[in-house]
């Protein structure tokens, strides 16, 4: 399969930091993939994240999306990707619908199809009756919910997902997760990041697990079980290789 | 284009759903406005469309205290007085009820006036035709000591303009008086000299009189003068459109905050649509103050018994001013919600920075009367500039070429405003 992300010697050190955020990373996930992006808090992911969607530029090392070199072929890049933010980004005086209809308008889309596409998630995620109300009157399941639609409303061949089930209720959470995997199985390519490692275990064909913005391991969730026959789970792993130790 | 139109869109339904953001746009300058323009209706008015009361002490009981009485009379500004409750007027009550404020002035006309003026006066005719009787004796008029004064008792808190125009308009009375007595005694004189009898009619006015004329740039312009309503309305409005700052600069930092900023800058969007529709939305929030601003101007205060709000002789040139001026604000707002990276600062900031530069751009009291060193501060002040190109139609009937010195630098200042709060923008995403 052809390379949807390829990352190559990545370093990028915030202005006034002491150690870098990302050191070095080099990184292949080939499209179609379910791909998780594992490492405690402060390791590099939502920074390489951020390289990949344009956000940040990095100081050295090459980032390639879908064949397209970053930073330069940005602007080729960016029609191609979805991103879902750990932050509920959305306006929240504004109605879902409405919401959809300005994003979906940013990403593109005019008339017709944004208000087929924008019905089309309403329906899917179960929010068709509350669509009219403002997102400030949402629960939290709702809003992320609301949160993700936005990432999907022009059909991205990637998803960027940062922490996308974070602090919100389990029926939400499965819904969402079965979305996912429904989508990665019509051939979108999913970056994932989460604490959440029984969630990343059972949904990822692919783990990657960084730390100090390093990549220190990477494989499917069973060839990760395999070489650590010690580990019960990949959250067992997960502490084996990244430690006890409280991270800020 | 669309991008645009959707950004357009969503600014206004988020500005729509902000409550307190419309309160401070339209409820806030419609207020301001018309407690404004009723409070400073008076100060705007030349003391002769007032009516004055007097206290008048008439110690004289002459010809002078009886022609200077009806002077004021006549004059239907002033309204002389000599009793207080009914009982006459002494020279410790008049004193003691202007001191108190009860009234702002009192005039005592001290005894032996008529007749010390009409000694002035015959000493004068006599000199004067003594010239022609080779056997008299013309007087010395020149080291005559018998002067008196009339005493005009002014309230303490009276300001200086409206003394001086006092003193000047009773030394108008008393001249009158004199050239009167004057006339009449050369007549009478020249009768005696001469046996005709010939009676001098004094009644008519002035052979020369004085014709106030505005200069402003047509006839029709020229009949508007500045006032209450003609100073507050544009002033209010440029206030208002400057107060954009508030909602502005709060919605920037909350799309900051929630992540929404970020997103957009992951979509094939730019900067430039995101400032580009908050620019539209916001002219035409600036178009429904401009607009609200004027009707209340036009129909509102004068029904409180303010004048009308004349929009001057060319008012089409209001669209291109109330542009830019809407832009500087609008372009101002930005600048603050770009810049600052907390909502206390950016509000903090906003608020005074409008506030001080209202105050020094002559919002609240026009430039003219303030002290040489703040007018020179004040003329930097973008609401100056504002206030100038809205008094360039509004009084001087001036149309799109006389407004161009005061809407270029405006224009310029936008144009400053929006490149700092791009780049700060770009910065503070990175």
């Amino acid at each position: 399969m052809p390379a949807a992300i390829r990352v190559q010697n990545l370093f990028k050190t915030y202005p006034g930091a002491d150690t870098p955020a990302v050191d070095g990373l080099s990184l292949v996930v080939e499209e179609g993939r379910f791909y998780g992006l594992l490492g405690p808090n402060g390791a590099g992911k939502t920074t390489t994240l951020s390289i990949l969607c344009g956000l940040l530029n990095a100081d050295s090392g090459e980032a390639e999306v879908m064949g397209h070199a970053l930073p330069q072929y940005i602007d080729r890049v960016k029609p191609l990707l979805g991103v879902v933010p750990q932050d509920i980004a959305l306006y929240d005086t504004l109605t879902a619908r409405e919401n959809l209809a300005f994003f979906g308008a940013m990403y593109g889309i005019k008339g017709k199809t944004l208000t087929q596409r924008a019905t089309e998630l309403l329906e899917e995620f179960g929010l068709t009756e509350k669509a009219d109300k403002p997102v400030q009157t949402y629960s939290g399941g709702m809003k992320r919910r609301v949160n993700l639609m936005v990432g999907l409303l022009h059909g991205p061949r990637i998803l960027f997902l940062d922490e996308p089930t974070v602090g919100i209720d389990v029926q939400s959470r499965a819904m969402i997760n079965a979305y996912l995997q429904k989508l990665n199985a019509n051939g979108t390519t999913i970056i994932y990041t989460s604490h959440h490692m029984d969630e990343a275990e059972r949904m990822c064909d692919g783990i990657g697990i960084i730390d100090r913005g390093k990549l220190i391991v990477e494989g499917s969730p069973k060839e990760l079980l395999s070489a650590n026959t010690d580990c019960n789970s990949l959250e067992d792993i997960f502490l084996k290789l990244t430690g006890k130790q409280l991270r800020d | 284009m669309f991008r645009l139109w959707a950004a357009t869109v969503k600014e206004i339904i988020v500005l729509l759903r902000d409550r307190a953001g419309l309160a401070v746009l339209f409820v806030m300058p419609l207020g301001l406005v018309t407690i404004m323009a009723v409070v400073q209706d008076a100060p705007f008015r030349d003391y002769t469309e007032q009516e004055i009361p007097v206290l008048f002490l008439d110690h004289d009981g002459g010809e002078v205290a009886k022609l200077v009485r009806q002077g004021l009379k006549d004059s239907g500004v002033f309204f002389p007085s000599d009793s207080l409750n009914g009982v006459s007027v002494t020279e410790e009550s008049l004193r003691e009820s202007v001191r108190k404020g009860d009234y702002q002035l009192g005039l005592i006309i001290p005894e032996g006036t008529t007749a010390t003026m009409q000694q002035k006066v015959d000493a004068l005719v006599k000199q004067t035709l003594a010239g022609l009787m080779p056997n008299e004796t013309a007087p010395d008029t020149t080291s005559r000591s018998d002067t008196l004064e009339i005493v005009l008792v002014v309230d303490p808190t009276a300001k200086s303009a409206f003394r001086t125009s006092i003193r000047s308009s009773i030394g108008q009375f008393l001249e009158k008086v004199e050239s009167d007595m004057l006339v009449r005694t050369f007549s009478r004189e020249l009768q005696q000299m001469t046996g005709v009898a010939n009676e001098v009619k004094l009644e008519g006015g002035s052979v020369i009189t004085i014709k106030e004329s505005l200069a402003a740039k047509t006839e029709l312009a020229g009949k508007v003068a500045g006032n209450s309503v003609q100073h507050n309305v544009p002033a209010w409005t440029i206030f208002a459109m400057f107060f954009i700052v508030i909602p502005m600069a709060t919605n920037m930092l909350r799309e900051r905050d929630s992540g929404t900023m970020q997103r957009l800058r992951v979509m094939s969007g730019s900067l430039a649509h995101y400032f580009g529709g908050k620019m539209l939305a916001y002219l035409l929030v600036c178009a429904a103050q401009m607009l609200l601003m004027v009707l209340v101007g036009m129909f509102f205060l004068p029904q409180l018994g303010l004048d009308a709000l004349s929009l001057g002789a060319q008012p089409w040139a209001l669209i291109p001013a109330a542009l830019v001026i809407a832009m500087a604000a609008i372009s101002f707002g930005m600048l603050i919600g770009a810049v600052f990276r907390t909502h206390q600062q950016a509000l903090v900031t906003g608020i005074v920075s409008v506030v001080i530069l209202a105050a020094l751009g002559g919002i609240w009291v026009p430039l003219q009367i303030m002290p040489e060193t703040l007018q020179v501060i004040g003329g930097l002040s973008p609401l100056a500039w504002s206030f100038d190109a809205f008094n360039v139609i509004f009084l001087r009937g001036g149309g799109f070429t006389e407004l161009l010195p005061h809407i270029i630098p405006l224009f310029c200042f936008s144009m400053v405003c929006i490149v700092i709060a791009v780049l700060s923008m770009r910065r503070a995403l990175r």
